[in-house]
Parts: C-alpha cells; structure tokens; sequence
C-alpha cells in the first residue's frame, strides 16, 4: 500500500515538474502578445493589402497588394509620388512601407509610437493601433489622438502556396 | 523708444544664437560594407533583406579624434548593391531604410534596377534625419525591400557598400 502510494506521489510530482518545465522551457509557449498581429490586413476599403512583419523588436506592415496597381495617368505601377522627397517619388507603392516603428504595450495591448503613411495625399500621421476578434483598429492623429480617425482592417487568411 | 530698444534686442539675441549654433565645417568619410538577406523560399513581390549594423563608428571617430558632441549630423552619401550573377534578372527594385531600437525607420535611397546590372548604385534621399543618432544607438538595422519577379526558392543576399559623411566642428 505503501508503495502504491509512493508511486502515485511520484507520477503526481513528475507531471508537475513537466507541466512546469513546458511552460518555462518552451519558447513557443511564452507567446509575445505583440506578435499577434503579425500577418495580412485589409483596410476598409479594400483597395489594398498589408503584410505586417516584425524586424528587431517593432512592428512594420508593407502593402503587398493593390487592387489598382496601375497608376492610370502614367500606365506604369504606382509609385509614391506624393513623397516629400522627390527623390524618392519613384518608389514603388507595392512593397512600401506603410506602417512604421510599432511597440507593443502589453499593459494596454496596444500597438503605439507608430506612424501610418497615406500614399493618396502624401500625409503621415501618428497611430495607434489595438485588436479584437481579428479585426485592427487603426487610428491615426495629428497630436491629439482624440481628434483622429479610426478605420478598420481585416485579416486575411491566405491559402499556402502548392 | 521702448519699442526700438526691444527690436534692438531681439536683433542682438538673434545673432547671438545664430552665431552660437554648431556649424560643421569639417568632414570624413566613413564605411560599411555589409550583406542584407532575406531567407529563402522568397515570393514574388516585395522581400525584406535585412542585416544587423555593427558599425565601428565610435572607434573611427576616437581615431580620428572627434568627440561624438562635435558631429552635426551624417549623411548617406553613396548606396551600391551588388546582384549575384544567378539573380541578375531576377530583381527589379531595392529600397533602401534604416533604423534602430530607439529611433524611427526612414528611407536613405533607392534604385529601379535595370536587367541584368551587377553593380547599382542607389539613388540617396535629399531628406535624411537622426542618422547619426541611428548610427550611435545600441543596435541599429539596415533592410532593402527588394522587389523580385518571380519566386526565389533560395535566400537572396544583397552586399552593400554605404558611404556616409560624418559632418563636425572642430
């Protein structure tokens, strides 16, 4: 009986150890919250498709995707013409980065200190952006954050290549 | 009266602060040779090569017997790429950015790349902010989102030479 007893005690302290160690020991158990967002977006408006990534320690989303890739005027791809530097005007809008230099907050699970690029007018704003339910609320501002607009983006979930 | 005397004073603090503010009046050249990857399978489109800077600049700057306060500013001056034989065809264009832990991603230079180049030289950015705080920050990146044609199964790696200009007063 004694030994029944001193098998089961032990069976119970090394499912305790392993339930502790797989928890501890394995990285992918111990998911930064912040990498959730890591994946495919689309804006409300469909016109465009952002893949966001993360390099170093912040977040970066880049349109992959327009539905319009052609600038109608010039016949070519669309480029970033409204870029302030016009040096940079013929960079091309598929591949650019617009979403730049995100934290992630774990406190308030938001993703802050990010700014958000509209190729349309050339403008750049401040933005904040959170998650529920696999949909982003981005909000981009000028100074006051309350005065801002907020647009929402799906994800996408994209078939894997054959 | 009073009115003369306080433009006469706004004009004298004026000068005062534009004679005061560091002008750099000085100028080396420093490197980095570095290679930027992207692993492999790549999709056509945009791919992010990316590399770690680890830049000596504090040490160039020590020999050279300039202090960190006495820099102005950096600027990129010259970007060139090299395209491996086996890629020549296959990249389109190379947009050039970098950044660091504690400060902002910005782009440097750019460059459409004509087919079958093996050397290209980027066009550098007029506008170029916080590189040198970038440059001194504990780690800073350099990417180039490369745009391919067609689907790479392989990594694609970009060596770059980055010219930059440390501007500082004596």
């Amino acid at each position: 009986m004694n030994n029944l007893k001193k098998s089961i005690t032990l069976v119970g302290a090394l499912a305790l150890l392993f339930t502790i160690s797989s928890f501890t020991s394995n990285p992918a158990s111990i998911q930064d919250g912040g990498d959730d967002i890591i994946g495919i977006w689309e804006p409300s408006n469909g016109k465009a498709r952002v893949k966001i990534e993360k390099i170093g320690s912040k977040y970066y989303g880049k349109i992959v995707w327009l539905r319009e890739p052609i600038d109608p005027a010039t016949s070519k791809p669309k480029v970033d013409k409204n870029n302030e530097d016009e040096k940079m005007r013929n960079v091309p809008l598929r591949g650019y980065r617009m979403l730049k230099d995100f934290t992630y907050d774990e406190a308030s699970k938001e993703w802050t200190d990010g700014t958000i690029y509209d190729p349309e007018s050339g403008s750049l704003y401040n933005c904040v952006i959170t998650m529920k339910d696999d949909v982003l609320n981005i909000r981009g501002y000028v100074g006051v954050k309350a005065l801002g607009r907020t647009d929402t983006w799906k994800r996408l979930k994209l078939k894997k290549k054959n | 009266m009073k009115l003369i005397q306080s433009t006469i004073l706004c004009f004298g603090l004026l000068s005062m602060m534009v004679s005061c503010s560091p002008e750099a009046n000085n100028s080396k050249e420093f490197s980095i040779d570095t290679v930027l990857t992207a692993s492999g399978p790549l999709f056509e489109g945009s791919n992010t090569c990316q590399a770690e800077i680890s830049s000596n600049i504090a040490e160039y700057i020590k020999e050279n017997g300039i202090s960190k306060e006495q820099i102005v500013d950096i600027t990129l001056k010259s970007a060139a790429a090299s395209i491996d034989t086996s890629n020549l065809n296959l990249v389109e264009s190379i947009n050039l950015q970098v950044f660091s832990d504690n400060f902002p991603m910005q782009n440097v230079a750019f460059a459409n790349v004509e087919e079958g180049s093996q050397k290209v030289q980027l066009e550098v950015a007029d506008v170029q902010e916080q590189l040198k705080a970038i440059l001194f920050d504990g780690k800073s990146y350099i990417i180039a989102d490369a745009t391919i044609k067609e689907d790479l199964d392989d990594d694609l790696n970009l060596p770059m030479n980055l010219n930059f200009s440390i501007n500082y007063h004596k």
